[in-house]
């Protein structure tokens, strides 16, 4: 049985057939090989070339900690979900003034302008959309051009909400003109995902992060 | 308002000021003004600031994954299995592993998806759900760099190993992978290969020096499969300029001997990543495990380290998951033994052959060895399965009337033995009832139509294993009884041969029959391989071993009841 007939004829075969871009469908990459029993310096592959074409999904929360305060995080993914960028914020916290003179708008403000503005900046990508499991974080909406829904596990559809693959997610109040966006550049191929899972892998990214930086 | 000035007009009398002198002086009448300020001063003020300035960010980019393989099934596979369905349960996922410490890389496993996602996403094909267990092992393979997979036989490690593989080519982590297997498993890899990623292209290393040497220097498919043998035979060419992203050593314990040549060279091949998979990874003494750690991590682990250490140093390594921990459901495995006593003709023919054979290592003296013991073991035991004189044979008799029930309810099954010989004179003796060979003699090339052959043909009830080919890596899940005609020396071999049908898939529940011919050689070494199997389940279940799990010398001249010569004798496997 001829197990390989070639890498090369089979690829460009599967290629022509799919009508892929040519090109290996498995990225050879350049190898890092080295003597066994000691390790690379970062055993992330090298990045792709055509990073900032990709189509991605932007996860954004912030949560709360007892001692330091409030953290963001904001993840955006491929259409496959796996993680493209990871940006984390340094913990903020309220002074006493804040909580007086800002009053019911103090979480909008920090959960919004404050961190979520300023996550929503820092990404290289632009995703789709963005979505959020926290209503405050939503304020975040008045300072970027990408629409932001707010997206609850288990939570019976709205009147406002829609349907996004298997989820129900609801458009910022204000930015009704959202959700035909939305609709209209959702891709098929993220119809699978659970948009409430990877917020947990947030959570626990900053979990992560807060022990090295405890260990530090 | 300003303040306004008013003036009043006093008009008001003037009057001598009497005094004690003689004219009264005239007294001049003085205003004085005084100013009343009524500007009040400014209040004072607090400024309370707000802060404004935006948090600290630290930002982490990920590479993209590699493009999704696009790659066409062949029209006979069946449909892929539905996606996972968690029911309940909390998804896979990847956890980054102790040793890996830049946050970077901790939090790219981390952010990675649930593996149920991950499946689902890529569309990866599988023939059956995987259980939730084998998803682990994935997980736990995916991000280690020197990893053991230490599942008990019928577990998986073949299905984890290339779905891990799998993953980790699409992810573009991995580009070249070499696994190395005994000869008799290359196919079955390459079936598995084929059933689990049958995207994937595959080179498998064989023919003769020339064209081996050309497919060890392919580059195109990412998957090399190799044996053990031919590894010692390409030494030169793996020497070269060969490296791997991924090496992969099944029934690892091939390596446990750090002197061995296959130790020696497989520790040399250049390589990223480590990966042993192994149902026993210590079969004799703790050393088993040292040995596979020197492929792994060369100098991680040492000889004579205590038990309770070596535990704590492998404990980030090794995945060891039993059926009794994972698959609740899976058929019970009943053991049956078969104490027979020898037919007269067999029991003459021993009693002569020990006692002779017993005379001859005594009069031996201090030049007695080990050897000369295991030549009389050996002698013994194929007394107690067949007279060599007449062919009687008690185990037979019992096996023949077993065979006739399995034959009958349209079952099948496996008899082990660790000759060959044994294995001819039983395909004659069990002829109606169709059996089967499967042994060293048999050629590669026609292993995988023997086995087909007793799948599918039901007049084919019977196939006959050596120790040595049946042992590892065959699914034979359809049989649902085991007859092991005789004893191997280690418990552990014996469970890999019992576990062939005892895996998952199995129809129904395994019947195992040991056969033993009471008051002779083999009841003794019984009591031993009990002593055995108690000792391994200790070290399995309690991750510390006891300092040696091999027959002691002691243990081997004492089947004789013969004295101990002096000098060190190597423990048996």
């Amino acid at each position: 049985m001829a197990v390989c007939a070639g890498y090369a004829s089979y690829a460009a075969a599967a290629a022509a057939k799919d009508g892929a871009p040519d090109g290996p469908m498995i990225r050879l990459l350049p190898s890092r090989s080295r003597g066994p029993g000691t390790m690379t310096t970062s055993i992330l592959p090298p990045m792709s070339a055509s990073a900032k074409q990709v189509p991605c999904l932007g996860f954004l929360t912030v949560v709360e900690h007892a001692e330091l305060g409030l953290l963001g995080g904001y993840l955006l993914l491929n259409l496959a979900g796996r993680p493209l960028e990871f940006h984390c914020t340094a913990p903020v916290k309220p002074n006493r003034a804040q909580e007086i003179l800002y009053g019911p708008t103090l979480r909008p403000f920090l959960y919004g302008e404050q961190i979520g503005q300023t996550l929503l900046a820092r990404s290289k990508l632009t995703p789709l959309v963005a979505c959020t499991d926290s209503e405050s974080v939503l304020a975040a909406r008045d300072f970027t051009e990408t629409p932001l829904v707010l997206v609850r596990e288990g939570e019976a559809a709205e009147l406002r909400s829609f349907r996004l693959g298997r989820n129900h997610v609801t458009a910022t109040p204000g930015y009704g003109s959202d959700q035909q966006a939305i609709l209209a550049a959702w891709p098929a191929q993220a119809d699978h995902l659970d948009l409430c899972e990877p917020f947990v892998r947030i959570r626990e990214a900053l979990e992560e992060a807060q022990k090295a930086a405890r260990a530090a | 308002m300003p303040p306004s000035a008013l003036t009043i007009d006093l008009d008001l009398a003037a009057r001598p000021l009497a005094t004690d002198f003689a004219l009264p002086l005239p007294a001049p009448i003085v205003v004085r003004s005084q100013p009343l300020g009524f500007r009040a001063e400014a209040p004072a003020t607090i400024t309370v600031k707000t802060p404004s300035s935006r948090p600290r960010v630290f930002s982490f980019t990920f590479p993209e994954a590699a493009p999704s393989l696009r790659l066409s099934l062949p029209p006979s596979l069946p449909p892929a299995a539905p996606r996972p369905k968690l029911d309940g349960k909390p998804p896979t996922r990847i956890k980054p592993p102790g040793d890996i410490i830049k946050l970077e890389d901790r939090l790219y496993y981390v952010l990675q998806p649930p593996l149920e996602t991950l499946l689902a996403s890529d569309a990866l094909h599988f023939p059956f759900e995987p259980f939730p267990y084998q998803y682990q092992g994935v997980a736990f393979l995916y991000p280690r760099y020197s990893a053991v997979l230490a599942d008990e036989m019928g577990l998986g490690k073949t299905m984890q190993a290339i779905t891990a593989i799998r993953m980790l080519l699409r992810s573009g982590e991995i580009r070249s992978v070499l696994l190395v297997c005994p000869k008799p498993l290359v196919t079955n890899w390459r079936r598995e290969f084929n059933l689990w990623a049958a995207e994937i292209p595959l080179t498998i290393i064989e023919g003769d020096a020339a064209k081996r040497r050309w497919q060890w220097t392919q580059e195109e498919a990412p998957v090399k499969i190799a044996n053990y043998e031919l590894l010692m035979r390409d030494k030169g060419v793996l020497d070269e300029s060969l490296a791997f992203d991924l090496v992969v050593l099944d029934e690892a314990q091939r390596i446990k001997n750090t002197g061995s040549t296959t130790s020696q060279i497989a520790r040399s091949i250049r390589r990223t990543r480590n990966w042993a998979l192994t149902g026993t990874p210590i079969e004799n003494t703790p050393d088993d495990l040292v040995g596979i750690f020197e492929f792994l991590s060369p100098g991680y682990l040492r000889s004579g380290t205590a038990p309770r250490r070596m535990a704590e140093l492998v404990r980030e390594h090794i995945l060891r998951r039993t059926k009794d921990m994972v698959l609740t459901d899976l058929p019970p495995k009943m053991f049956r033994d078969a104490e027979l006593d020898l037919s007269p003709e067999q029991r003459a023919t021993y009693e002569l052959a020990e006692n002779e054979g017993v005379m001859q290592l005594n009069a031996m003296g201090d030049q007695i060895t080990i050897q000369h013991v295991f030549e009389l073991v050996l002698r013994l035991k194929q007394i107690c399965n067949f007279d060599p004189a007449t062919g009687a044979s008690s185990k037979l008799e019992r096996l023949e009337a077993d065979l006739e029930e399995v034959a009958a309810s349209g079952k099948k099954a496996i008899v082990f033995s660790q000759w060959v010989k044994c294995l001819e004179i039983l395909k004659h003796q069990l002829r109606r009832f169709g059996p089967l060979e499967y042994h060293g003699q048999v050629p590669s090339k026609q292993r995988d139509g023997v086995l087909k052959q007793f799948q599918e043909d039901p007049s084919k009830h019977v196939i006959l294993m050596s120790y040595g080919a049946g042992s590892v890596g065959l699914n034979l899940q359809f049989c649902e009884y085991v007859f092991l005609f005789d004893r191997w020396w280690n418990p552990a071999v014996e469970d890999q041969a019992i576990n062939r049908a005892h895996r998952i898939g199995a129809a129904g529940p395994v019947t195992v029959t040991r056969m033993l011919a009471l008051a002779t050689i083999e009841e003794r070494i019984n009591q031993v391989l009990e002593h055995k199997r108690e000792l391994f389940a200790q070290i399995i279940g309690q991750n510390s071993a006891p300092p040696s799990l091999g027959l002691s010398q002691a243990e081997i001249f004492g089947l004789f009841n013969l004295r101990t010569p002096k000098g060190v004798l190597t423990p048996a496997a």
